[in-house]
C-alpha cells in the first residue's frame, strides 16, 4: 500500500481550515472593500485655464498659448498638447501617454512650466492656472429647493458646502447653477457730469480705502500687538461709507453719490434648472479607488438630512447620486454571480450524480470568496469590470472542478479507494489542468497587459479571472479530494451511460470519416469569415442607466437667455412624455460630468445640456430616437441633439475629424471640402463643425492725438468703457464665506448696452473735463474668429458627425478615406481621426502589442505539456472553431460586434483550448499506458471526455446566461460571443479534433515518445 | 464508407453537415455599398442650390429702417447773459440780500461790500475838492484885483496874464477834484451790487462777512429773458452744424423735449482738442431749467437699413460680412454693419425688403462656407 499520508490532500484540517478562513475574509471584504461604480483612468488630462481679460482670441494665442506650447515641449511623456481660444480665455488640454500610470510625476513637471509661464505672462493675465484632475467625476449633485431668492440660496449653499466639506471622502465641492455674487456700486453717466468725478476716480478712491496697508505694530517691552489697518474694507457698511472727495474738495460718502448692493454677477455665466425651476447645486467629486462609495452615500445621506432637519427654508436633495448606482451595478452584478452560481449548480445536477454535483457546487462559493479575498487583501477595488470578472470566471473556475471529480469518481466506480483515487486523478490530471488553466490564464494576459484607455477599463476583468481561475486550479487538488476522500460513495450516476453512447457516435463520426469532416471544417471556417460582414454599431456599448442627455448648440454669440429659451422649448417637449421623471438643465455649460464617460464642454452662454431620466433604462434608445425625430423638425436654426449616456473612453462623436494646418485660410478650406464630404455621406447625421469662420465683434479707431490732448490715456478710456458695460473692478471685500467683488459700473441694465449706447459714453480726464467718446473712439465691426485651436502645435479644425443606428463609425471613414486623402493632397493639410476610429485603433493597438505574449504563453504552456508542434498546433486549431459560432449567434440575438466581443473572443481562446488538451491529453494517455490503437483510444477518450467536457461547456454558457440581459448593454456583447463561440468549439473540438487527430498522430511515434 | 447501412437514415453526420452549413449560411449578409454619394452641392461661388436637407433651414425676414447715427452731447441751460459778478477793490460783503437761485428783478438790491480804502479814497478826494476850491476862490479875486490895477495902470500886462493863468490852473484842479470825487463815490457805490436785469443768482460765491478780493466773483448771475446752452462739439460732427438751424435737446431730469436755434459756433482753439463750442438759444423762455443738464440729441446723415437677427450675419475667410439670401437658392449677400442693437444688427446690404435670409447655426450649414 503506498504511504499517501505525505499528500498535501490528505491535511484535512489545514485544507479545510485554510479554505474557511479565506472564504470568510472574502465575506468579510465583500461588504467593506473599497468599490465605486466603473474603473478609474489615471489621471492623464489636464487642463490649463488662461483668463486675459481683453485679449483677442488671436492675440492670446500668439502672446501666450503658443509660446506655452514651446516650454511643454521639454516635458517628456505628453501626447497631446492642444487649446482653445477665445476672447479673454483659453483653454490648453494636456494629455499624457497612454502607457503612463505613475502621472503625479509628469503633472510635477507641468506645474514647473506653469509656474514658469505665470511668472512671465502675469501681467498679462488675471489666471493661469493647471488642474490635472479633470477626470474626476462629479458622481453627486445636490440641488437646494427653496422659495427664497437665488442669492440667498446661494449663501446657503457656501454654508452646505462647507459642512460637507467635513466629510474626510469630500475631495471637491463646487457649485452649479451659480449666479455669483458682486458687490454693485452703481455711478450713473449723470451723476458723474453733475459731481464732476470721474468713474476712474472713484474706483481709485474705493481701492485705496481697501489698500490694506500695514501700519506697524504696538510694541511695547512686554508686550507687542497689531494695529488695525485703516485701509481695510471688511463688509458692505464699510463700503458704503467710503469717503470721497468731489472736484469742489467736498467730502461724500460714497452711498450718498452711487447705490451700493449685492447683486449676481453683471452677466449670468450659467444656470441650473431642475424640473424647470431654477435651482443652485453643488457637485461632490469623491477621489477614486480609495473609498467605499456606498458608505460614503449612507455618511453623505445622514449629514444632509441633518441639516435639513436643522432648518425648514430649504431642502437639500441629491439630484444624481453615484452611490445608489453603484449599489444597484454591484447587487445586480451580485445577482447575475447569485444566478449563475444557482444555474451552474443545476446543471451539475441534471447531468451529473447528485453527490458528485454536490461537492462540485461546494467549490463555487469557496473559490469565489477566496477570488474576492485575495483581490481585496491586494488593493483591488470593486466595481462593474471586478464584478464581471467575477462572473465570467465562474462558468471558468468549475470546470477544474468538474474534470476532477468525474476522474476520481470514475476510479472510485473502478473500485479504488478515495484516497487511491484522489491520487490517481490528481496524478493523472494535475499537468493538464495546470496547463488548461495556464492556456486560459494566457488568454486574458493581452487584457492584463495591455496599456491605454480601454486597457485600463476592462483590466480588473482578466485580474479577477486569472486569480479565480488559479484559486480553482489550487482547490481542484487540493480542496475537492479532501472533500471526496470524507464521502463513502462517490460514483458516477446513471446518466454517464447515455454519455457514453452521444461520445461514441461522435467519435466515430470524427474517426471514421476524417477527410470529409475536416472539407467541412474547412469549409465552415471559410464561409464564416467570408459570409458576414462585420455588424455595425458603435464600438462600446451604451450604459444601463435610465439617463440620457440633449446637447443643445445656438449659434456663437448667442446670449445665455436665448439658449435657455431653446432649452425651455427642450423640457417643454420632454414633459409630454409621461415615461421622463426628471428633466435637469445647465444653460451655459454642458453641466456636471456626473458619469465618467461624459464629455464636459468649456463654459459658453450659447450651449446647454438637459439631462433626463426615464422610469427604465430600456425606453431610453426608443426616447432618444423618437426625441432626434421631433428636434430635427422643430429645431433648424440650433443644434439639438440627444444621446444615450455610453461606457467607455469618452468620445464626443463618433466620427471626429481633425484638420490641421499652419495657413488658416487652407485649413478653412480643406475643413469646409471634409465637412461637405462627410455632411453629404448618407449613414452619417448631425455632421457639424467645431469651428467658427467669424463672428461680428466692436472694435474702435482710436485718435492717439485726441487722447493725448484731452491728457487720457488708453487704458482710462477702456476703463470707461467697462463702465458703462460690465463694470470696472474694483477692489474686494471680504464677506462670509469668499471675497466679494465690488464692481463699479453704470446703472445701465446690461441687456440693453448696444453700441449706441457705447458710443454715447461721456468721458471725463483728470481736471474734470468731459469729451464725447466719439472724439477719441469711432465703432468698427470686424470679424474676428472667436474661437481658435490648435492640436499638437497645429493650427486645427474639428468636423464631428454621427452615424446612423446600426452603421460602423470606422467603415464610416473607411470608404471616406480615398477623398479624404485627396483633401489633404491639395490643400496642404493633414488629417488626425478621433472619435470611435482612435478610440477602436487604440484599444486594438493596445491588445494587439499584448497579443503575441498571450500567443507565446499559450504555445509554451502546450509544448511544455505535449513536447509536440504537431499536436500544439492541433489544439490551436480549435480556436477557429470558436470563431464560426460567433457571428451567427451575434446577428441571431441582434447585438454589435464591439469591443466586448473581441474580449469575448479573446476569452474564448483561452476556453476552447481546454477541450482540446483535456482530449488530446487522454487519448495520448490511453495509448502509451493502455496500449490502445490510435482510433480506439481516440474513440474511447472522447467517450470518457464528453461528459466533463460538456459540463464544463454548459456551466460556462449558463453562467454566461445572466449577463446576456439587455437591462445592461455592456455585457450581452461578450456573454453571447462566449456562448456561441463556446456551443460551435465544443460540438466540432469533439467531431473535428478526433478526425485531425487520426489523420496526424502515430501512436508508434506515441508510444516511443515521439509525437 | 457513405452507402454503409448504418447510414441510410439521416447520420449525425448529416445533420452536423446541415448544421454547419446553416450556420456558416446564417451569418452571410449583403455587403453594404456604403460608397459616398456624390456632392448635392454644386459649387458656385455666390449661389448654392437648395437640397431636401437645405429645405429645413431657418430663416427670418428683414426689417427696413433708417439708421440714424446719433450723437449726445451734455451742457448745462444758462441765462442768454450769464457772467459772474466781480468788484474792482477788495472788501468785505455786510449786506447779501438774495439766495441761490432767487430770481430778482432788474436794479434789484442784492449785496453790499465795505471797502475802508474806498472810504477812505472818498475823504481824501473831498479833501482835494476844498483845497482846488480854495486855491480857485484865491485865484479868482487875484485875478479880479489884478484886472483893476491893470486899468489903473499900476501893474504890467504880465502881472495880469499871470494871474490870469492861475485862475484858470485853479479851475481846472478844481474840476479835477471834482472828477476824483465823483470817480470815488463811482467806486463806492460798486460796493452796492444791483440787479443789471431781471434773472436768476444762480450761485453765490461769497457770504455775508466774507472778504473779496479785486475780480474775485461774489456770485453768478443769469438773466432769465432768454436761455441758452452751449456745447462742445468734435469737429467732425460740428462741421455740419450751421447757424440758425434748430435742433432737439432734451432735459433728463424732466424728460422734456425743446427746440434750440444755433446762434454761435466758436471756432476750435489752434492746439488742443478739436471741439468746436457751439451755442444754442432755447427757442422759448423757460427760466426755471437755468443750471438743469440738457442733451443735445445730434442725429447725423440717416441711411436705409435693414435689422436682421444677429444669427444671420456671417463672415467669409477674408473677413468681409455678408449673410445668405434664401429663396430657391442660397445667394451670399454682402453687407456693411451699421450698428449692433438690443436685439437686432443694422446693416446696409443691396436687398429688397421682403427679401427671406438665412439665421441656421453655421456649425451645420450646408454650404462650403469658404467658396460660398
Amino acid at each position: 500500500m503506498q504511504q499517501y499520508h505525505k499528500f498535501w490532500f490528505l491535511q484535512e484540517r489545514l485544507i479545510f481550515g485554510l479554505v474557511i478562513i479565506i472564504s470568510l475574509v472574502g465575506l468579510f471584504t465583500w461588504f467593506n472593500i473599497n468599490e465605486q461604480e466603473d474603473p478609474f483612468f489615471p489621471y492623464r488630462n489636464g487642463n490649463v485655464t488662461i483668463i486675459a481679460p481683453g485679449m483677442s482670441a488671436k492675440a492670446i494665442e500668439d502672446t501666450i498659448v503658443q509660446p506655452f506650447e514651446r516650454l511643454l515641449a521639454t516635458v517628456d511623456g505628453i501626447d497631446r498638447v492642444s487649446s482653445e481660444s477665445s476672447d479673454g480665455t483659453a483653454i490648453i488640454e494636456i494629455e499624457l501617454d497612454e502607457t503612463i500610470y505613475e502621472t503625479e510625476f509628469y503633472w510635477q513637471r507641468i506645474r514647473e512650466k506653469v509656474s514658469e509661464a505665470q511668472s512671465k505672462y502675469g501681467h498679462l493675465v488675471s489666471k493661469l492656472s493647471l488642474d490635472d484632475r479633470v477626470q474626476d467625476t462629479a458622481g453627486v449633485v445636490l440641488t437646494i429647493e427653496t422659495s427664497k431668492p437665488l442669492l440667498e440660496a446661494r449663501h446657503y449653499a457656501l454654508f452646505v458646502r462647507d459642512e460637507l466639506y467635513k466629510l474626510a471622502a469630500v475631495r471637491k465641492i463646487e457649485l452649479i447653477g451659480d449666479p455669483g455674487e458682486q458687490i454693485d456700486v452703481l455711478y450713473s453717466q449723470a451723476s458723474m457730469l453733475e459731481l464732476g468725478i470721474s468713474p476712474e476716480n472713484i474706483a481709485n478712491q474705493i481701492a485705496d480705502a481697501n489698500s490694506l496697508r500695514n501700519i506697524g505694530v504696538l510694541k511695547g517691552q512686554l508686550y507687542q500687538s497689531n494695529i488695525s489697518s485703516l485701509t481695510r474694507i471688511d463688509n458692505i457698511e464699510k463700503l458704503k461709507a467710503v469717503e470721497i472727495t468731489t472736484a469742489d474738495n467736498k467730502i461724500v460718502t460714497l452711498s450718498d453719490i452711487a447705490k451700493v448692493r449685492k447683486a449676481p454677477l453683471t452677466i449670468e455665466q450659467t444656470s441650473f434648472w431642475l424640473n424647470g425651476k431654477k435651482s443652485i447645486g453643488l457637485t461632490l467629486v469623491v477621489p477614486p479607488n480609495t473609498i467605499r462609495v456606498t458608505d460614503f452615500g449612507d455618511a453623505l445621506i445622514t449629514k444632509i438630512d441633518a441639516l435639513n432637519q436643522k432648518q425648514s427654508d430649504y431642502v437639500i436633495k441629491p439630484v444624481f447620486f453615484q452611490p445608489e448606482w453603484t449599489e444597484r451595478r454591484r447587487n445586480d452584478l451580485a445577482l447575475s454571480l447569485f444566478y449563475s452560481s444557482i444555474g451552474v449548480g443545476l446543471v451539475l445536477f441534471l447531468l451529473m450524480s447528485k453527490k458528485v454535483a454536490f461537492v462540485v457546487t461546494l467549490t463555487i462559493p469557496a473559490i469565489a470568496l477566496s477570488a474576492i479575498a485575495i483581490f481585496g487583501i491586494y488593493g483591488g477595488v470593486l466595481h462593474q469590470m471586478s464584478i464581471a470578472g467575477l462572473v465570467i470566471s465562474l462558468g471558468l473556475m468549475v470546470d477544474n472542478s468538474i474534470v476532477m471529480s468525474e476522474l476520481i469518481s470514475r476510479y472510485r466506480q473502478q473500485g479504488f479507494s478515495n484516497i487511491a483515487a484522489s491520487h490517481k486523478a490528481i496524478k493523472e490530471l494535475y499537468r493538464p489542468l495546470a496547463t488548461s488553466t495556464f492556456t486560459t490564464i494566457a488568454a486574458f494576459v493581452p487584457m492584463l497587459l495591455s496599456e491605454g484607455n480601454v486597457a485600463d477599463f476592462i483590466r480588473m476583468i482578466p485580474v479577477v479571472v486569472i486569480i479565480a481561475i488559479v484559486i480553482s486550479y489550487l482547490y481542484s487538488l487540493a480542496l475537492l479530494p479532501a472533500i471526496t476522500n470524507n464521502l463513502a460513495i462517490f460514483k458516477e450516476g446513471g446518466s454517464s451511460t447515455r454519455f457514453n453512447r452521444l461520445g461514441e457516435e461522435l467519435a466515430k463520426l470524427g474517426t471514421r470519416h476524417p477527410k470529409l469532416v475536416i472539407l467541412l471544417f474547412i469549409g465552415l471556417v471559410v464561409l464564416s469569415f467570408m459570409g458576414s460582414e462585420q455588424q455595425g454599431g458603435e464600438f462600446f456599448p451604451k450604459s444601463s442607466r435610465n439617463q440620457a442627455y440633449i446637447d443643445i448648440e445656438g449659434s456663437f454669440g448667442l446670449s445665455l437667455e436665448a439658449s435657455l429659451q431653446t432649452t425651455k422649448q427642450v423640457e417643454h417637449l420632454l414633459k409630454q412624455n409621461d415615461n421622463i421623471t426628471n428633466i435637469i438643465s445647465f444653460v451655459g455649460n454642458s453641466g456636471p460630468s456626473f458619469y465618467y464617460n461624459l464629455n464636459p464642454a468649456p463654459h459658453n452662454p450659447h450651449v446647454a445640456r438637459v439631462v433626463f431620466e426615464t422610469s427604465s433604462n430600456e425606453l431610453i434608445p426608443g426616447i432618444v430616437e423618437q426625441l432626434n425625430q421631433t428636434f430635427a423638425k422643430q429645431f433648424t436654426s440650433t443644434r439639438v441633439q440627444a444621446r444615450e449616456i455610453g461606457q467607455g473612453p469618452p468620445i464626443e462623436a463618433p466620427i471626429e475629424i481633425r484638420v490641421l494646418g499652419d495657413n488658416r485660410k487652407q485649413l478653412l478650406a480643406a475643413s469646409e471640402a471634409i465637412f461637405s464630404l462627410v455632411n453629404n455621406h448618407h449613414d452619417t447625421t448631425d455632421a457639424r463643425r467645431g469651428y467658427i469662420v467669424g463672428k461680428p465683434t466692436l472694435g474702435f479707431e482710436v485718435n492717439e492725438l485726441n487722447l493725448q490732448n484731452a491728457q487720457i490715456k488708453r487704458s482710462e478710456l477702456s476703463n470707461m468703457i467697462s463702465w458703462r458695460t460690465t463694470g470696472i473692478n474694483v477692489t474686494e471685500v471680504p464677506q462670509e464665506r469668499e471675497s466679494t467683488p465690488v464692481v463699479l459700473r453704470e446703472n445701465q441694465d446690461i441687456n440693453h448696452v448696444d453700441s449706441n449706447y457705447i458710443m454715447n459714453t461721456v468721458v471725463m480726464n483728470h481736471q474734470g473735463q468731459t469729451f464725447p467718446l466719439s472724439l477719441f473712439a469711432q465703432q468698427r465691426f470686424t470679424g474676428e474668429v472667436p474661437r481658435l485651436m490648435r492640436w499638437k502645435g497645429f493650427n486645427s479644425n474639428v468636423i464631428k458627425a454621427n452615424v446612423k443606428l446600426g452603421v460602423d463609425a470606422a467603415s464610416v471613414i473607411e470608404n471616406l478615406l480615398p477623398k479624404l486623402n485627396k483633401i489633404t493632397e491639395q490643400y496642404q493639410v493633414t488629417l488626425a481621426l478621433g472619435g470611435e476610429a482612435e478610440e477602436t485603433s487604440n484599444s486594438n493597438d493596445a491588445l494587439l502589442k499584448t497579443l503575441p505574449i498571450g500567443a507565446i504563453l499559450l504555445f509554451s504552456a502546450l509544448i511544455l505539456q505535449f513536447n509536440s508542434f504537431r499536436i500544439s498546433g492541433l489544439i490551436m486549431l480549435t480556436i477557429p472553431l470558436a470563431m464560426i459560432g460567433v457571428k451567427p449567434t451575434l446577428a441571431i440575438v441582434g447585438v454589435n460586434f464591439g469591443f466586448m466581443s473581441i474580449l469575448g473572443l479573446l476569452a474564448l481562446t483561452g476556453i476552447v483550448v481546454n477541450t482540446a488538451i483535456i482530449l488530446i491529453d487522454t487519448v495520448l494517455v490511453k495509448i502509451k499506458e493502455e496500449k490502445a490503437s490510435l482510433s480506439t483510444a481516440i474513440e474511447l477518450a472522447t467517450i470518457e471526455r464528453f461528459r466533463p467536457v460538456l459540463l464544463s461547456a454548459c456551466t460556462t454558457i449558463v453562467g454566461m446566461i445572466p449577463l446576456t440581459s439587455p437591462s445592461s448593454p455592456l455585457w450581452p456583447p461578450m456573454a453571447w460571443t462566449i456562448i456561441g463561440g463556446l456551443i460551435t468549439s465544443t460540438v466540432l473540438t469533439l467531431i473535428v479534433l478526433p478526425a485531425c487527430l487520426t489523420l496526424t498522430l502515430d501512436e508508434k511515434k506515441i508510444r516511443g515518445d515521439k509525437i | 464508407m457513405f452507402f454503409d447501412k448504418r447510414y441510410t437514415q439521416p447520420s449525425l453526420l448529416f445533420y452536423t453537415a446541415m448544421l454547419a452549413i446553416l450556420l456558416g449560411l446564417s451569418a452571410c449578409s449583403d455587403d453594404k455599398d456604403i460608397a459616398a454619394s456624390e456632392s448635392r452641392i454644386e459649387p458656385n461661388n455666390t449661389q448654392v442650390k437648395i437640397s431636401n436637407a437645405a429645405a429645413k433651414l431657418d430663416t427670418a425676414s428683414l426689417e427696413q429702417t433708417l439708421y440714424k447715427k446719433a450723437f449726445q452731447f451734455h451742457g448745462i441751460v444758462k441765462g442768454i447773459h450769464s457772467y459772474n459778478e466781480t468788484i474792482f477793490e477788495s472788501g468785505k460783503i455786510v449786506q447779501l440780500d438774495a439766495k441761490e437761485g432767487q430770481t430778482v428783478k432788474s436794479g434789484q438790491f442784492i449785496a453790499k461790500l465795505y471797502s475802508p480804502i474806498l472810504a477812505e479814497k472818498l475823504e481824501q478826494t473831498y479833501a482835494t475838492l476844498k483845497k482846488s476850491k480854495a486855491e480857485l476862490s484865491l485865484s479868482q479875486h487875484t485875478l479880479a484885483r489884478n484886472k483893476v490895477l491893470f486899468e489903473k495902470k499900476l501893474i504890467a500886462q504880465q502881472l495880469l496874464d499871470e494871474a490870469k493863468r492861475d485862475n484858470s490852473i485853479a479851475l481846472q484842479a478844481k474840476n479835477e477834484a471834482q472828477a476824483m470825487v465823483a470817480q470815488a463815490k463811482n467806486e463806492l457805490a460798486d460796493t452796492v451790487i444791483k440787479a443789471k436785469s431781471d434773472g436768476i443768482v444762480a450761485k453765490i460765491y461769497k457770504r455775508e462777512g466774507e472778504f473779496v478780493s479785486p475780480g474775485e466773483s461774489v456770485f453768478r448771475f443769469e438773466s432769465t429773458h432768454k436761455q441758452k446752452v452751449s456745447f462742445l462739439i468734435p469737429e467732425t460732427t460740428a462741421v455740419a452744424i450751421t447757424l440758425g438751424e434748430v435742433y432737439q435737446i432734451s432735459i433728463p431730469s424732466t424728460g422734456k423735449v425743446l427746440n434750440a436755434i444755433v446762434v454761435e459756433k466758436a471756432l476750435p482753439t489752434e492746439d488742443g482738442i478739436r471741439q468746436h463750442n457751439i451755442t444754442f438759444e432755447l427757442a422759448s423762455s423757460m427760466p426755471e431749467l437755468v443750471g438743469l443738464r440738457v442733451i443735445l440729441n445730434y442725429v447725423g446723415t440717416s441711411v436705409l437699413a435693414y435689422e436682421v437677427d444677429y444669427r444671420a450675419i456671417r463672415y467669409s475667410a477674408d473677413n468681409t460680412p455678408y449673410i445668405i439670401k434664401a429663396a430657391d437658392k442660397l445667394s451670399h449677400i454682402p453687407v456693411a454693419i451699421l450698428a449692433m442693437n438690443n436685439s437686432s444688427i443694422l446693416i446696409t446690404a443691396n436687398l429688397a425688403a421682403d427679401t427671406n435670409i438665412l439665421i441656421s447655426n453655421e456649425v451645420s450649414l450646408p454650404v462650403n462656407l469658404y467658396q460660398f
